[in-house]
């Protein structure tokens, strides 16, 4: 595959220059792991679920800790785990779980301008790891005026510590077996982190506008199947944006 | 079917999903107007992701005064409008959501 004329040095040989040369890469590192931390609280009892959930649905204890590697992506795992327990015809295994994972393909666009300068490799690592919390904060910060070459450390820090801690958590669930008290209410830490994210992304009235109406979308998508509920709102949110943007 | 299969074709359809238009397609490959569009993505996506979740509780809409998510959602908000720190966002909603679950 040929990478856009590229192809003067080996892969390897750019990133280990890119490294060397990257005066702002600690600063991203250091911000990338303060940020990391609020998310642990909402991450680590979420990964214990997945662990237990897929051990119940009857998944090797080998599967079912390579099969957060695998897919690492815990609504998608939580669903392909019950979808399984259940007994449900394969393809319709894997169907849902695309469905529910496709709203990374707005994200894939989305991170093209703050990232899209990497050398390729660095492109699939970062996309390997570009679950929700990575994307989210990485968006935020490339729109905090942080847009420069090194912002691909700052979501891999996160994207990193969030893989290793997804890993050991789902490992403990699968071993223990036993359920965090949902009565903690730690499930509700991470829509709390997205409450938070919401305020940075209101850049003007057509972004506003858009929020509103994938909000009010969502609430009333929620008896659709599959997650559709979230990508409808964000499809109607998108639209609204633009189109409110037009009449500027 | 293999759930060994199963997960791999799920797994390897997320990285290529995730991939799509930064590794795969890469820089230049985006229209303007869709580049105009994507824009809205965080102002869009990030409610749609937390107001369900706050107003649904157990798959039914819990849209009342004895829902105490709708009070500690509101607090993180105040919160997070005011600091932009995620931390005290989400110590704030969790403890309001302690404190009313506590005293009612």
């Amino acid at each position: 595959m040929v990478s856009g004329g590229r192809r003067d040095q080996p892969a390897t040989d750019r990133i280990v220059t890119e490294v060397a040369s990257s005066p702002n890469r600690r600063d991203e590192i250091r911000s990338g792991l303060m940020d990391t931390l609020p998310l642990l609280l909402a991450v680590i009892p979420f990964g214990f679920v997945v662990g237990v959930a897929a051990v119940s649905a009857g998944l090797s204890t080998t599967l079912s800790i390579a099969a957060s590697g695998i897919i690492f992506a815990g609504a998608a795992q939580l669903a392909t785990m019950s979808l399984v327990g259940t007994g449900a015809a394969w393809p319709t295994i894997i169907g849902t779980a695309l469905v529910i994972n496709a709203r990374h393909v707005m994200y894939s666009g989305t991170l093209v301008r703050p990232l899209g300068h990497l050398p390729r490799a660095w492109r699939w690592l970062v996309s390997y790891l570009m679950i929700d919390q990575v994307f989210a904060l990485t968006v935020t910060r490339s729109r905090n005026g942080n847009d420069h070459p090194d912002l691909h450390w700052y979501s891999i820090s996160i994207g990193l510590t969030l893989w290793i801690v997804w890993m050991i958590t789902t490992s403990v669930g699968v071993i223990v077996g036993a359920s965090v008290p949902s009565s903690w209410g730690l499930g509700f830490a991470a829509p709390l982190i997205f409450i938070g994210l919401i305020f940075p992304a209101l850049i003007d009235r057509a972004s506003v506008a858009a929020a509103v109406a994938a909000g009010i979308t969502a609430i009333l998508a929620v008896p659709l199947p599959f997650n559709l509920g979230l990508l409808l709102a964000a499809l109607v949110g998108i639209t609204t944006g633009v189109a409110v943007d037009r009449t500027r | 079917m293999n759930p060994w299969f199963i997960i791999s074709v799920i797994g390897i359809g997320t990285v290529l999903m995730r991939g799509s238009f930064l590794a795969i397609l890469g820089p230049g490959s985006i229209p303007p107007a869709l580049e105009r569009a994507l824009r809205f993505v965080p102002a869009a996506v990030f409610p749609a992701i937390a107001l369900p979740a706050v107003l649904v509780v157990d798959g039914s809409y819990a849209i009342g005064f004895d829902n105490y998510r709708i009070y500690a959602a509101v607090v993180a908000g105040v919160v997070g409008y005011r600091t932009k720190n995620l931390s005290f966002t989400m110590v704030a909603g969790l403890a309001t959501l302690w404190v009313l679950e506590g005293l009612f």
